[in-house]
């Protein structure tokens, strides 16, 4: 039976994020890996695996010369073999959980605790495949990966891993400003104490900017930006300009630590941006 | 402004632990001076407590983005993976490859039975009625096989197709030992159904060779790889109706809990089912078909047979020190 507080606590039906505790107590976050990034990366192994065995195949020809080509084919359908269920647990052990196509798409296996996967796990969440290959094209994987939420497939789930988009974090650009920013006065910076929770509020407010007409743009940014306007004897009118102001003030704050931020994780530069 | 100062006074230390993962994640770890592995420790710490300042603080998502990147990079170096080792090689078929089959003796059993049943069924059936097997079996798959054991193994075949079939061996037995696990997975209807399938095929292939004539021929090629071919295969069967078992009787953990306490010791028994197959591909393709004499091959094919038995029987049965951690938790439940 379920009741109305059961469902207010089932999880949502499709995680994008999840949370991982270290013995640091510390949690943090990753990024689950959707159905589609990891079709990508698997259509790119597979590629690979073709072309690799292809190659492999030729040079062993081309090796043993053609007067006996059993010896060749037979060894073929060893390079073969290998490259079905081999590929993946070896490239996961050697680049850490990650796989050429997995690297490409920027993705990596882990433990559900957030360690790299270890060899036992690979092996099983690979020989796995085969059952979530069935009956064709991971047909059973993709409708597991959808109904745990998780992006989990019968691999995943037996061997306790997850798959996590490991993209650097993005430090986001300022949004596009569309009105002249009111410069505000220095003191006023340094006595109001904006909250973060604030900050973002704005930031939100100029990043949908272009879906609200222009009442309702005007309308929102007076509710948002009322008391620092009776504060600086603004008028109404003023509100966007002000909220732009305030946004610009921040920036320039951030634009300093962003460059530092970013010297080893490569996010994109922050533009300087755009008035 | 706290967030200002917070940021200004830590941002050089981030930055610091920041390229020392970057050199870490590059590096292995015994060429990384202890220096280094110390003030990344260090450096570590700060950042979680940061972090979980930053959080409680709520500081954005720039600055708890950005820790929370560091963190989870840092926890990766900070509980690396164990790489195997030759120790490790060498106790999984002392100790642990028999250990794990014994632990799970009764799924063997079933799964023994489960193959060879319906090799009996099926080799009884086309004994009575020969031309039942071109109902069960492709035609000519069944002409092919016919054929070639008529000629006998005079001689040998040559190097190049030994190669050949040794190939093509592993890459369909081993397949369809691995495919016999992981479907087992479906609460071990998957294993139940390639025992049944791939024991059907095998007695009614064999029951016709030998109805039509070819008894000896075909006897003497098939014991010689029979003891680890036949064995793997029930033992990957039985793995896999212990994965479904599993699923369907988790004991007192969840089912996701109870795969993960036990996917070590499957994965031994898949793992050695698979080196077993390999061995038997060996055995096919180069001794199976010579020219040796039929009494000859069913003496070293009995001796192999007494081997692999004795060998789950007996091998590993006093655990050293330190074996009584890892896969043995798998007895529980």
């Amino acid at each position: 039976m379920t009741t109305a507080a059961d469902k207010s606590e089932s999880p949502p039906l499709v995680h994008s994020h999840v949370s991982v505790e270290t013995p640091e107590q510390i949690q943090f976050t990753f990024e689950l890996a959707g159905t589609s990034v990891r079709m990508v990366a698997y259509l790119i192994d597979f590629v690979i695996r073709f072309f690799g065995t292809l190659v492999i195949g030729i040079l062993i020809f081309s090796l043993t010369g053609f007067a006996s080509p059993e010896f060749g084919y037979g060894l073929v359908m060893v390079v073969m073999f290998a490259a079905e269920w081999g590929y993946y647990t070896l490239f996961e052990w050697l680049l850490k959980g990650a796989t050429p196509g997995k690297r490409m798409m920027g993705l990596r296996v882990v433990r559900t605790d957030g360690v790299p996967v270890d060899v036992v796990r690979s092996v099983l969440r690979n020989l796995l495949r085969a059952a979530d290959i069935f009956p064709m094209a991971y047909g059973t994987g993709i409708l597991v990966m959808f109904f745990t939420g998780t992006s989990r497939r019968l691999g995943d789930l037996a061997a306790d891993t997850m798959v996590i988009r490991e993209e650097p974090v993005r430090l986001r650009e300022l949004p596009k400003l569309p009105h002249e920013a009111i410069e505000l006065p220095q003191g006023l910076l340094r006595e109001v104490r904006f909250r973060e929770r604030d900050l973002q509020l704005v930031d939100g407010f100029f990043r949908r900017y272009h879906l609200f007409s222009p009442d309702r743009a005007q309308e929102l940014a007076e509710i948002l930006a009322g008391p620092i306007l009776e504060r600086l004897g603004r008028k109404k009118g003023d509100a966007i300009g002000v909220l732009a102001g305030i946004l610009l003030a921040e920036n320039e704050l951030r634009t300093s630590w962003y460059g530092r931020m970013s010297a080893i994780s490569r996010p994109p530069p922050p533009v300087g941006n755009a008035r | 402004m706290r967030k200002r100062e917070f940021v200004s006074e830590r941002l050089e230390r981030w930055n610091r632990l920041d390229r020392l993962i970057a050199q870490l994640e590059s590096r292995r770890l015994k060429t990384v001076p202890t220096h280094m592995l110390d003030e990344f420790v260090q450096l570590y710490r700060i950042a979680c407590s940061d972090l979980a300042r930053a959080r409680s603080e709520e500081m954005g998502d720039d600055v708890e983005g950005y820790l929370n990147m560091i963190v989870a990079r840092g926890h990766k170096q900070f509980h690396p993976p164990r790489p195997p080792s030759s120790r490790v090689f060498r106790r999984f078929f002392n100790q642990r490859f028999p250990q794990a089959v014994r632990d799970i003796r009764y799924y063997v059993l079933a799964a023994a039975l489960c193959f060879f049943l319906p090799i009996c069924f099926a080799a009884v059936a086309v004994t009575l009625q020969p031309s039942l097997a071109y109902r069960i079996a492709p035609p000519e798959q069944l002409d092919m096989l016919t054929e070639a054991y008529a000629k006998g193994h005079h001689g040998g075949r040559g190097e190049g197709m030994d190669t050949l079939m040794m190939g093509y061996y592993i890459n369909n037995n081993i397949g369809i030992a691995f495919r016999c696990f992981a479907t087992g997975i479906f609460f071990g209807l998957g294993s139940i159904y390639f025992l049944l399938i791939n024991g059907v095929l095998g007695g009614a292939i064999g029951a016709f060779i030998c109805s039509a004539g070819y008894t000896q021929s075909f006897l003497s090629f098939v014991v010689g790889h029979g003891a680890f071919e036949l064995t793997a295969i029930v033992l990957s069967g039985a793995t896999g109706l212990r994965l479904g078992f599993l699923l369907v009787n988790p004991g007192p953990y969840r089912r996701l809990d109870a795969l993960k306490i036990h996917a070590s010791p499957m994965i031994t028994v898949v793992l050695g089912a698979a080196a077993m197959l390999f061995i038997a591909a060996l055995i096919e393709g180069f001794w199976s078909p010579s020219g040796a004499e039929p009494l000859i091959k069913f003496i070293i094919g009995g001796a192999l047979w007494v081997l692999v038995i004795a060998y789950f029987c007996l091998v590993g049965r006093q655990p050293t020190a330190g074996d009584q951690t890892g896969h043995r938790e798998g007895r529980r439940g």
